[in-house]
């Protein structure tokens, strides 16, 4: 019985890995516009002039930010097809408590995009507060 | 229960008295881009009412040619000679079938199109090969079986859906497949469906092309039972197409045996087989691995079959034959009635006929080498490997059962393989053989337990550490005899779980394990030649930089599996090559490291019935000479007792049974083993398929239950199975099996089981 639970336990930290994994899938895409408005802004700062950089940069962040903040207030990370996948091709229904432990995941999902909203936005306050000293 | 066709077909049947199907000097030729192919010339044969005639032969014989003909089904580049009828009615002739169809009319075109629409299904169903393509798979069961009726008939939705419902029962089905799609069915229950489709319309004639090819055994056992039990029930013409000897003896009376397109004998089922009168029968019926002669030294049939483009001349078998001459390579043989029903093509049947069936040569029983118990080469202990089920990210992150799914496919396993021997793992699709394999090779890393290997070198742990290092001569030959050999020899260890796969032990193993995969078509690359294939672990191991050495190892390893000369291989690509010499290619890329331990998952069963005893004698002559342990993957048994010398039988990735090969089939004692056994089909007339006692279908190895893995299927099942899992009943030495009771008291419960079904 031991090693059945030591072997559950190994199997769990696979399970908790991929749960890791899922959740870094999500926080991929908002993380890789950040990085490709920086470097995009970057990139035509220098053809032409990095004082224009500075004047629409902490605009454009600011405005992200606030959208993913809303993206992930509105979006549902899948759980809506989950719960189709789960009644359709396993025939199980969704219990009180799995449902529950969706909304958690969801609640936990859209704080990530929170925290990636508020990141955009200290990013864009980082370069205006920048702009400022140069 | 009987079916009530409205269009009540029987009552015809019964008033026609001649043969149902009827081929009359019937041959077919494909024209392609590389000349005239031949399929099928002078086929006479007739099929009556109630009766069942099995066609047997090698891949490509023209089986289903033979059969799709009498649909009406001829290629639009076959030039047909003869003709074929249903009932009285030609659906094959030289003038309206194959090139000539072309020909046609429009209204004669149109009018042969409503005569055959009128006989398929009505008068003549079929049972496609492979029921996992028979089926659209974005239809329901239930519309695909709609369809014969509503095209077919005039019933209405309501009826029609009763029908559907009786046909499904009558192929032993249940209602609740009517709304499954047929990715939702398991491979016998497909298989079923496809049998009540060609039911549908109570046909005078079904023909079942390979109707059980692909499928476990226990589940082929049952579709023999079921099409046993219509082909009674009913009296319906049956046309049974197989490569499998033992599946035909068991539903058909009379039997044409097929080769390269000619009738080579025709005759009563028991009689072709005990008593042939053609060499190729006799060689098919030598190179047939039935379980009860398995321990009997095997021959394949020699040589290939002839290229389809080749000239015709005398008898094609000749090449092939042990008792050819002259006459035979020069003059054609004609079909000749030797006794009463007995036809035969062959110059030399008369000195069949004088054989008897004992006398027909000198057979040699198998024997196996002596190994020892304490020489082990891999060990593993509580091996498990857990499968996650969640792959979706929506899936990994809102599903709440942490620690609950998972797919069992290895679950406990503690087995030795022992330095020499041929370790047997059997058991059906989804037990968990291949993954088993993969664990011990690291190709998976396992979820939990130990898996350890051997390494004998000449002097232990440094040999170890020579090996790894590029430039060994790995043909170096070892001096001096075996048991000097042995007793210089210090195992040193690879703890195969704990290592990464950079580790230079790693290494090391990669090169003394090798594997042999199940599908030679797939694992050869086919745009690599045949000296690329096998010199490809050279290069991956570094093993020389010499090109010439690396040369002779190539030529070496490929005479070893009996690809001789080996220089006309080298510039050979796999296309070129039949299904066994690539099956041998992939043996050769095996062996050119001199491996100790390779793993055969399931290797002759994409091999043509003729050329499977060939590669397990092969199996059996490499472990002679190079003294190589062997893991032997399979589901078919009679092969496993054929070069095993230990079995496991595994279900559901629990080992519930193992011990000496000869003890495991003779004495089998789990009541999956025996079902197992029970279910190989035996080219005897007192087999009886209905006779496997095992419940439905191997599960999935998810919601597997809490004590015995066998509970659901099993017939001797108790209260106390469910919930305790069962311990380890030793019988003789090394012969062990998994469950609460002795055998004693399996015996009593099974007497129990038939006192209350009487």
């Amino acid at each position: 019985m031991q090693t059945e639970h030591r072997t559950l336990a190994l199997a769990n930290e696979t399970v908790k890995e991929a749960v890791r994994r899922a959740r870094w899938k999500y926080t991929e895409p908002p993380l890789g516009i950040l990085a490709i408005i920086l470097m995009g802004m970057g990139l035509y700062s220098a053809f032409y002039g990095y004082d224009k950089f500075f004047i629409f940069t902490p605009d454009i962040l600011f405005i992200s930010g606030i959208f993913v903040m809303f993206v992930g207030a509105w979006y549902d990370f899948g759980a809506a097809s989950y719960a189709k996948d789960l009644k359709d091709y396993y025939h199980k229904s969704i219990s009180e408590s799995d449902a529950t432990y969706i909304n958690k995941q969801q609640l936990i999902m859209t704080l990530v995009y929170i925290a990636i909203g508020i990141l955009y936005i200290l990013t864009g306050i980082a370069i205006y507060v920048i702009s400022t000293h140069i | 229960m009987t079916l009530t066709n409205p269009i009540t077909r029987e009552e015809n049947d019964e008033s026609w008295n001649g043969p149902l199907v009827s081929f009359r000097n019937f041959g077919v030729n494909f024209k392609t881009f590389d000349g005239t192919l031949t399929a099928l010339e002078e086929v006479d044969i007739d099929v009556y009412r109630g009766e069942t005639v099995g066609i047997i032969g090698e891949s490509g014989c023209g089986k289903t040619t033979l059969a799709t003909s009498i649909m009406g089904l001829v290629a639009d580049n076959g030039i047909v000679q003869g003709e074929v009828r249903l009932k009285g009615e030609i659906v094959a002739d030289s003038e309206k079938s194959g090139v000539n169809y072309r020909k046609l009319k429009r209204k004669e075109r149109r009018m042969l199109s409503e005569k055959l629409i009128n006989l398929r299904w009505k008068e003549a169903s079929m049972v496609f090969q492979g029921s996992m393509n028979a089926f659209n798979p974005a239809y329901t069961i239930e519309k695909q079986i709609g369809e014969v009726f509503k095209i077919h008939t005039n019933l209405t939705t309501g009826e029609i859906r009763q029908r559907i419902i009786q046909v499904l029962e009558e192929a032993g089905l249940n209602s609740s497949v009517l709304k499954a799609f047929p990715h939702e069915l398991s491979g016998g229950m497909k298989q079923r469906a496809v049998l009540a489709m060609a039911l549908a319309l109570s046909p005078s004639v079904i023909i079942a092309d390979e109707p059980t090819t692909g499928l476990d055994v226990v589940i082929q056992a049952k579709i023999i039972h079921e099409l046993k039990r219509i082909k009674n029930e009913s009296k319906k013409a049956m046309i049974v197409v197989s490569h499998d000897i033992g599946v035909v003896s068991q539903l058909a009376e009379k039997v044409v045996v097929l080769y390269a397109g000619r009738i080579m004998e025709i005759g009563n089922t028991w009689d072709v087989y005990q008593r042939p009168l053609n060499p190729y029968t006799l060689a098919l019926m030598r190179s047939y691995p039935s379980l009860e002669k398995s321990r009997r030294r095997m021959e394949g049939i020699p040589g290939a079959t002839p290229p389809p483009y080749a000239e015709r001349k005398g008898c094609l078998f000749a090449d092939r034959c042990e008792f050819a001459d002259n006459r035979c390579i020069e003059e054609k043989p004609e079909l000749r009635e030797m006794d009463p029903g007995r036809f035969t093509r062959c110059h030399h049947a008369e000195k069949l006929k004088e054989l008897s069936p004992e006398s027909e040569k000198e057979v040699e029983m198998l024997s196996s080498p002596i190994i020892e118990e304490e020489d082990v080469i891999v060990r593993l202990e509580g091996v498990k490997e857990y499968f996650t089920l969640r792959t979706s990210a929506g899936g990994s992150l809102f599903s709440k059962e942490f620690g609950s799914k998972y797919v069992r496919a290895v679950d406990d396993l503690t087995i030795d393989i022992r330095r020499g021997e041929i370790f047997g793992v059997i058991g059906e699709s989804g037990s968990g053989k291949t993954t088993l394999g993969r664990v011990i090779i690291k190709l998976l890393d396992a979820t939990s337990g130990r898996v350890t290997y051997f390494h004998h070198g000449s002097d232990g742990v440094q040999s170890l550490e020579h090996d790894i290092h590029p430039g060994l001569d790995v043909r170096k030959p070892e001096h001096g005899t075996k048991r000097e050999r042995k007793a210089t020899r210090t195992p040193s260890t690879i703890e195969i779980t704990s290592a990464k796969e950079k580790d230079q032990t790693i290494r090391a193993f990669r090169r003394f394990s090798q594997l042999i995969f199940q599908d030679p078509y797939d694992s050869i690359d086919p745009k690599m030649s045949v000296y690329d294939v096998v010199n490809e672990p050279l290069i991956a191991h570094r093993v020389t930089k010499d090109p010439l050495e690396s040369r002779d190892m190539i030529a070496s390893a490929l005479s070893t599996v009996h690809l001789i000369p080996p220089e006309n291989f080298f510039e050979r690509f796999s296309h070129e090559l039949s299904g066994g010499e690539r099956q041998r290619v992939t043996a050769a890329r095996a062996l050119v490291l001199r491996p100790e331990f390779i793993i055969m998952d399931e290797p002759i069963s994409m091999l043509d019935v003729s050329l499977r005893a060939g590669f397990m004698n092969l199996i059996l002559e490499m472990r002679k000479n190079f003294e190589i342990s062997v893991l032997y993957i399979t589901h078919d048994l009679a092969s496993a007792r054929y070069v095993c010398d230990r079995l496991l039988v595994l279900y559901l990735g629990v080992g519930v049974e193992s011990g000496n090969t000869e003890d495991v089939v003779r004495n089998p004692a789990h009541p999956y083993t025996r079902a197992l056994l029970n279910a190989v089909p035996k080219p005897t007339p007192d087999w009886n398929p209905g006779a496997v006692e095992i419940i439905g279908e191997i599960g999935n190895a998810i919601d597997v239950p809490k004590g015995c893995r066998f509970y659901r299927r099993c017939v001797y099942a108790q209260e106390v199975c469910r919930d305790t899992p069962p311990p380890r009943m030793d019988l003789e030495k090394n012969h062990w099996y998994l469950c609460h009771f002795n055998l004693d008291q399996l015996k009593k419960i099974h007497e129990g089981t038939e006192n209350r079904s009487e």
